[in-house]
């Protein structure tokens, strides 16, 4: 990005002016020609930002990354001693994939766990609707059983003008 | 990883691989080297372990009972990090055979790294008839299929070479002889 700088004076081959646009006689003297360039604004600004932007992360990154590999260290394989259940992110090596496994992520015994617990559930609430759709069809094609097939249905209107009539024959309050 | 590396460089043999070594040694070895030793053996904090994970055995798709989905899961998920494992193997085993023939060169390695090349091709036949070739993707019960039919095929073929070796040293035979074959100088062969 510095070297974009030592291309300016190939630009400054290419705008020379053919023709003069003003005939000022005094302003105009020989050997001093007015040259125009282009505004080194934008140059400016574009690399200000992108340093500003990408030095933003990196910096505290870099720092991070530094000071967990030189001043914490990885890690070194050791056997697991007698009855001792190591934590889930004492199988990792490097300091910050340690971080990220303690605090961050979830445990890989955790999701299997968890996995096979969601596969149960679902197999019993299988089960338990194959029963119930089993026991309806039973006593569809059955019959012989009364009032299995009737389905409570709470009519909120009605109860709410059976109450408002009764209201209404007791006399209106106040 | 269990692979040994030696980090030993012999200089002598070659004047441009001595120049590419001195070269990366002065920009890159040397300055990390004085790092370490002089900043992070320092500072280091103590040391502190971590281990290799250990999978409890499980039951396999064979000892299922039915309709247990949850055996059929460990079973599928033991599976599959015994075919990584055993790919990682290949891997490896790929490995040294290449780095025997670095190490040999291309002429000698014909002799010399025998072992590897017959240890690799008998991992990559045994994974094959473990793993491959059946379709993807494929399940532990493909696999527990395949191994059913693999051994009625055998019972009912028992003539039948199904390693391969007498191939192999056929195929190995006829690549020396074209080898010699050609009339060349020994520099060039």
């Amino acid at each position: 990005m510095v070297l974009f700088s030592k291309f300016r004076p190939l630009l400054q081959t290419v705008l020379k002016p053919s023709e003069q646009l003003q005939t000022i006689a005094k302003r105009w003297s020989s050997g001093r020609d007015m040259k125009v360039m282009i505004s080194e604004f934008h140059e400016r600004k574009f690399f200000d930002m992108f340093h500003y932007y990408f030095l933003i992360g990196l910096v505290p990154t870099f720092c991070v990354v530094f000071y967990a590999n030189v001043f914490i260290g990885q890690a070194t394989l050791t056997e697991i001693p007698e009855g001792y259940e190591p934590r889930h992110w004492e199988y990792y090596k490097h300091p910050l994939r340690r971080f990220m496994a303690r605090y961050v992520v979830q445990s890989f015994d955790e999701r299997y766990e968890i996995s096979l617990h969601t596969i149960y559930s679902r197999v019993m609430r299988d089960r338990m609707k194959a029963l119930e759709r089993k026991v309806r069809r039973l006593e569809h094609a059955r019959g012989d059983a009364k009032g299995w097939f009737y389905r409570p249905v709470v009519d909120h209107l009605t109860e709410l003008e059976q109450k408002q009539a009764a209201e209404r024959s007791e006399g209106y309050s106040a | 990883m269990p692979e040994p590396t030696t980090e030993e460089y012999v200089p002598g043999l070659n004047k441009w691989s001595d120049i590419g070594y001195t070269t990366l040694d002065a920009l890159y070895l040397r300055p990390v080297r004085w790092f370490h030793r002089n900043f992070v053996e320092r500072f280091r904090g103590p040391a502190y372990p971590y281990y290799h994970r250990k999978f409890n055995p499980v039951k396999t798709i064979d000892e299922c009972e039915i309709e247990d989905q949850v055996c059929f899961y460990e079973a599928e998920m033991a599976f599959l990090r015994d075919r990584r494992i055993d790919t990682m193997i290949v891997g490896i085993l790929q490995d040294r055979l290449s780095r025997c023939i670095v190490h040999e060169g291309r002429i000698d390695a014909l002799d010399k790294c025998a072992k590897e090349k017959d240890d690799l091709f008998e991992s990559h036949a045994n994974w094959y008839q473990k793993y491959g070739e059946m379709g993807t993707p494929h399940s532990c019960v493909d696999a527990y299929m395949k191994q059913k039919h693999h051994m009625i095929w055998m019972r009912r073929h028992p003539e039948v070479d199904l390693k391969g070796w007498a191939v192999e040293r056929e195929y190995e035979r006829k690549t020396k002889d074209y080898i010699k074959s050609i009339p060349m100088p020994m520099e060039f062969r």
